[in-house]
């Protein structure tokens, strides 16, 4: 198994890096987000499967093997409304971890032989081709991030890649890689563990609870796995 | 035969980043675009395409903007920091075939790792973040 953090500063993903022995997992970092641009992740978590001739088999999907803390949430009818209405969207969103442990599980029994095997035609065909605005929104975002990393992050960096991560935003609102990233980065106090609520903010127009709902909801914020088998 | 972008030949191409550059691409540059410059134009596998037969191509340095503009990619200029970025070519597949795209990427002591030294095992790559 190998992990690929998309976070831009390492030091944002190391705290969740197992200690001592990793079990024989690589843990990667992908600061530029080639990974979004070569494999089509738009949003964590998300796997693809490689097989032993470094062929793509399944993917890109939204990859859950444990059920969400989320769902099991009480909502408190005295909590702020937005905090209701986030937690209401986040308990939506579909997931189906024990479904796709057992065809991880499968496939490794299996190998070619597996029913969740896609071959090249299927793998291909479920991938829509990258738009004009989502091509212009992978430079976009590059250069958000160049500019960003060259200022050295931190307040400086986000003024410097701000308008440019915002086009990316605009250009692939279903992009929740770069908007994820964006809102963490501004409402994160500085050298305080990352911000998961994305909230809304003075620099960025968007916020997880809106961007969401209006791009969807919970079901397009995922990418299903169709386990349905080889279709 | 006919060269262009639509004249239907197959397209095979390794994964090329999104790239940083200048006003100008040089042969580098557009290697690592994937493309080569040749008498006939912009070529990629066995697919070419032509360049303005006014451009001077004779010093083989091309204007980002004329090859993004060819091309179909997208570029993009930060005057500020006057920093180029040009992206991936709009309208075509996402994956040209299931073989794993060559990528190299860092673990977290900055060692480089190319995924296809992924080679002889299945493996399960996982997407994640701390946001």
């Amino acid at each position: 198994m190998v992990t690929v953090s998309l976070d831009i500063d390492p030091d944002a993903a190391r705290p969740f890096l197992p200690e001592g022995a990793t079990g024989g997992i690589r843990h990667l970092v992908d600061t530029d987000h080639a990974t979004t641009e070569a494999l089509g992740f738009t949003n964590v978590p998300m796997a693809i499967w490689i097989d032993e001739d470094n062929r793509i088999v399944r993917g890109p999907e939204s990859a859950s093997v444990e059920r969400s803390s989320f769902k099991d949430i009480e909502i408190d009818d005295g909590w702020p409304d937005r905090i209701k209405q986030q937690l209401a969207l986040a308990k939506s969103i579909p997931s189906h971890p024990e479904a796709y442990r057992a065809a991880i599980v499968d496939w490794a029994a299996n190998g070619a032989n597996s029913p969740y095997v896609l071959t090249e035609a299927e793998l291909i065909g479920r991938l829509d081709p990258r738009n004009d605005d989502e091509a212009k929104a992978v430079a976009a975002f590059e250069l958000g991030q160049h500019l960003y990393q060259r200022a050295g992050g931190g307040a400086e960096g986000i003024a410097a890649a701000k308008d440019w991560w915002q086009m990316a935003h605009d250009l692939h609102p279903n992009n929740w890689t770069y908007k994820r990233q964006a809102w963490t980065l501004v409402t994160t106090p500085e050298g305080k563990a990352s911000d998961l609520s994305q909230g809304p903010n003075d620099v960025f127009t968007g916020n997880w609870l809106d961007d969401v709902t209006a791009n969807g909801g919970g079901e397009s914020y995922v990418t299903d796995p169709q386990l349905g088998g080889s279709s | 035969m006919e060269f262009g972008p639509d004249c239907g030949l197959s397209l095979l191409h390794s994964y090329v980043q999104s790239v940083l550059v200048s006003e100008t691409l040089d042969a580098s540059d557009l290697a690592s675009l994937g493309w080569e410059l040749k008498p006939e134009g912009l070529c990629q596998d066995d697919r070419c395409v032509p360049l303005p037969k006014d451009l001077d191509v004779s010093g083989g340095v091309l204007p980002t903007e004329v090859v993004g503009q060819r091309l179909g990619m997208p570029v993009l200029h930060d005057a500020d920091a006057n920093v180029w970025a040009i992206g991936p070519e709009a309208q075509q597949p996402l994956l040209a075939s299931n073989r794993l795209p060559d990528l190299t990427l860092a673990d977290f002591n900055g060692n480089p790792f190319n995924l296809g030294q992924l080679q002889g095992r299945k493996t399960l790559l996982v997407a994640w973040a701390s946001w």
